[in-house]
């Protein structure tokens, strides 16, 4: 059977551009280093011990409804990595879903997943006022005026949102400066 | 007095309770900052941040090549862009790499765990491909010169295999069993196991499978038609140790199979002729942190390789050349190997960080190889009698090689990777292989690399040693194949899952070996250029499809000014539909492309060919069992892989539709 390959390309072509509308997807390796990553930095808040009160931390990570296993995997992933606790204090990971997420008690910090701008500016919005931290899967959402995200490259990258830091008002440890990088 | 005491406890304290929170956050900024290194020493290491590398990659996971139904590592090769197929000498197979020397066998590299596993009589590494993807944590696959490994020098390719017993990501090993059972009574079953506590850990694989084959020749060089056996028997053991810095690797491995169209590319109807290699290798590792920003690596090994072949070379009744003159062989002509290869190689290297923005590698490696047995023998009278002789000249292969490379971060865009090897041989020109290469990040979106390296590959045993003529001849001062190669990479991130890879190449090929000459000698046969490129699209959609597919094109000559024995363009694409959290079916395409002769070969081009396969896959995940079933080459499509001028005029036939069932169960 012989196929004239411009007609194996048109082929491809074709599959590629009838998909339904392309929508991002979670790396396991960038959500495993997230899970590690994210909690220390809540440490590394001055002000930590007014949001964790009782010496017990809150992450809540919020996504779509599409999305709950990938913030399950993510919420599985930081219990296993910080079972004994973080640092001196308790940990408490929540999962939950950008329309009831302010069901939940207020949170230490919020890790936000994919989701429209609207439902992702209700959470950086909430969580500013209240001086909490939200780290984004990604750092295409500072946008959305999340705080904090990374990115695994030749190396590891710590983003900080120079355009979200006011809005924030969160004041970190100097050190923590160093090892950052700070972007708009 | 009371509230004295409090305001004074108070004052006394605050500074403590402030103080405490500026030594404590340090401590966790440090852990934050080695995490750090961790994450990039593992995504460095696994490849997760291949796009930034100073090479053209394709990095190809198992789960990925499992859901498609790809079962071997030769069939995972077949989806590479600018990866090509071809038979060689008793049915092995031979990668091309961008159309690079289609008859030069050692041209690429195949890297197991580390390790090169390449064999010094033909530069192949054939014994290996038919690895169970099942048994393999990763693929990845260098296209053009160099190597992700310092010490090694990849002519037109390389290729790393990282097995599951070795995985290297910082997770654990998952203990799994694997079984497959296919068309002409293909039957394959093996398992991945580990055991682990603080300081020890110790990985172990195994695999054992049959294959009972048989592919339809039409006719051979003595015009003999029938079916050529390519029936498989082959087992691979391997254990992975460490104990604190110590480690210890090894792998067994016997590779006994038909002997396929041939040691001298005639047909055999000896049903008994075989060809086995058995190779067997173990390495004793050491790395140690000298200090935060240095490490010391040192390894010893060994390896060994063992060829047997019984072939009837020369049928009944048939007519050969002597130097007296033609004379009839009644009973045709056996034809009976064993060359058994001994190598010892060592290895230390450092890698130095101290230095801001220079992660530097420089090292040592040697080795020291000696043919252990060389032995040839032939029968005019039905293996009733022989007459020995010596296959090669014994000359032991001794190099040692030195080698730097650099790896300076210029600003958070730009690095620039320096690096040169000198390889110094006992028997062959000593060789200079530097290298420089430029990442530049225009934005996290936008990737630029440009590479320059030039390398060689040393002359195969075969090529240079062999001590009588016979259907091959070889040259004792034959010269190593060199390469200049220039190429561009521009990598477009279009959102987290999806990309565009676009790079384009030139290669100056320079003193090509290939024996495609009247009396078969291999000898330096002039040089040549080739020049292409190759593109790469991968996107997931809605985490329930993924679709991925690549191009490649490559122009120029490979062979005495024509392009000869490989496609100048392929197209490979998959795509993957999850139908839910257990069922996902796929589709692989594969066309290649017609490809040319060489000049005094008169036959038409090999045709083009379209390869479909099918795949059923189910994954239940409390039960951690995975089941695919798939259909090869769906629409049976009758396709020809070139064979050697004078040899086999219709080429070689492939496997026409074939089914494949994999059980796989982890613990």
């Amino acid at each position: 059977m012989a196929v004239s390959y411009s007609r194996v390309v048109l082929l491809v072509v074709l599959i590629i551009f009838s998909s339904r509308a392309w929508t991002e997807t979670y790396d396991p390796f960038l959500l495993r280093a997230e899970a590690s990553i994210f909690p220390k930095i809540i440490l590394l808040d001055k002000n930590l011990s007014i949001k964790a009160p009782e010496n017990e931390v809150t992450i809540t990570i919020v996504s779509t409804s599409q999305d709950d296993e990938a913030a399950t995997q993510l919420m599985y992933l930081i219990n296993d990595k910080y079972k004994n606790g973080l640092g001196d204090n308790k940990l408490k990971v929540n999962v939950t879903t950008f329309d009831i997420f302010k069901e939940l008690p207020l949170a230490t910090a919020y890790i936000v997943l994919q989701g429209s701008e609207d439902a992702y500016k209700k959470v950086t919005s909430y969580a500013s006022s209240h001086n909490r931290i939200v780290f984004s899967y990604s750092y295409t959402d500072f946008i959305k005026k999340s705080l904090i995200s990374m990115l695994v490259k030749e190396k590891t990258y710590i983003y900080l949102n120079k355009s979200a830091v006011q809005l924030y008002d969160i004041k970190f440890i100097p050190v923590f400066y160093e090892i950052i990088k700070i972007i708009e | 007095m009371n509230k004295k005491f409090i305001v004074i406890l108070s004052l006394w304290l605050l500074p403590i309770l402030v103080h405490a929170d500026d030594v404590a956050n340090p401590e966790m900024a440090q852990l934050l900052q080695n995490d750090m290194q961790e994450y990039s020493r593992i995504a460095t290491q696994t490849k997760q941040n291949v796009d930034y590398m100073p090479y053209i990659i394709s990095a190809w996971s198992s789960n990925e090549l499992s859901q498609l139904g790809v079962n071997t590592l030769r069939e995972a090769l077949s989806l590479v862009p600018g990866v090509d197929l071809s038979i060689g000498t008793v049915g092995t197979t031979v990668p091309i790499f961008r159309g690079s020397n289609p008859f030069a066998v050692g041209q690429s590299k195949l890297v197991i765990d580390g390790v090169v596993v390449n064999d010094k009589m033909t530069g192949g590494y054939n014994q290996f491909l038919d690895m169970p993807v099942a048994m393999i944590q990763r693929i990845e696959v260098v296209r053009g010169p160099g190597s992700l490994l310092s010490y090694v020098n990849g002519y037109s390719g390389s290729i790393h295999v990282i097995t599951k017993a070795n995985r290297d990501d910082g997770l654990a090993v998952d203990d799994e069993v694997f079984v497959e059972l296919g068309s002409s009574e293909y039957k394959m079953a093996g398992f991945v196991t580990s055991y682990k506590d603080n300081e020890f850990s110790i990985a172990s694989d195994l695999f054992y499978k049959v294959h009972d084959q048989e592919l339809p020749v039409a006719l051979d060089r003595y015009g003999n038609g029938g079916d050529s056996q390519q029936w498989l028997d082959n087992y691979n053991f391997g254990v992975n140790a460490r104990y604190n810095d110590f480690s210890v690797k090894g792998r067994l491995s016997d590779r006994e199979s038909g002997a396929s169209y041939g040691q001298s590319f005639s047909l055999s109807e000896d049903e008994s002729d075989y060809f086995d290699i058995e190779n067997n290798y173990i390495e004793f590792g050491y790395s140690h942190d000298i200090s935060k920003d240095i490490i010391i690596e040192l390894s010893l090994g060994y390896m060994e390789l063992y060829r047997r072949l019984q072939n009837k070379v020369v049928p009944d009744g048939a007519t050969v050349q002597t130097p007296g003159g033609p004379v009839v062989l009644p009973n045709g002509k056996y034809f009976l190997a064993e060359i058994d290869e001994d190598t010892f190689y060592e290895r230390i290297e450092f890698q130095v960080s101290a230095l801001d923005s220079h992660h530097i590698n420089f090292g040592v490696h040697a080795y020291q190889t000696e043919m252990a047995k060389k032995e040839g023998r032939s029968s005019t009278d039905v293996m009733q009698s022989f007459t020995s002789y010596d296959i090669l000249i014994d000359t032991p292969r001794n190099m040692y090689s030195l080698y730097v490379d650099d790896l300076i971060d210029l600003s958070e865009q730009t690095s620039v990777q320096i690096g040169v090897k000198y390889d110094h041989y006992s028997d062959v020109e000593s060789q200079a292989s530097p290298r420089i290469a430029l990442v530049h990040r225009y934005d996290n979106e936008n990737i630029y690399k440009f590479m320059y390296t030039h390398s060689y590959r040393e002359p195969s045993w075969r090529e240079q040693y062999l001590a009588q003529p016979s259907f091959f001849s070889s040259t004792l001062d034959i010269q190593p194949e060199q390469v200049d190669a220039y190429e561009l990479g521009y990598i477009r991130k279009i959102d987290l899952k999806s990309h565009i890879k676009i790079n384009t190449y030139f290669l100056s090929n320079k003193e090509q070996i290939h024996a495609q000459n009247p009396t078969h000698t291999f000898q330096n046969s002039g040089d040549n250029n080739l020049y292409g490129y190759e593109i790469e699209y991968k996107n997931e959609i809605e985490n329930n499809d993924q679709i991925y597919f690549n191009y490649s094109y490559v122009d120029g000559e490979n062979v005495a000014d024509q392009k000869a024995n490989s496609a100048r363009t392929m197209v490979k694409s998959y795509y993957i539909h999850k139908l839910n959290h257990a069922f996902s079916v796929s589709a692989i395409a594969k066309f290649v492309d017609e490809k040319g002769r060489i000049e005094v070969d008169l036959r038409d081009n090999v045709d083009s060919y379209t390869l479909f396969d099918l795949s059923a896959n189910y994954q239940n995940l409390s039960a951690k069992i995975d089941i695919n079933l798939s259909v090869k080459n769906i629409f049976d499509e009758t396709y020809y892989l070139p064979s050697p001028e004078n040899t086999y005029p219709d080429d070689f036939e492939q496997e026409g539709r074939s089914v494949l069932l994999t059980l796989r169960k982890k613990f």
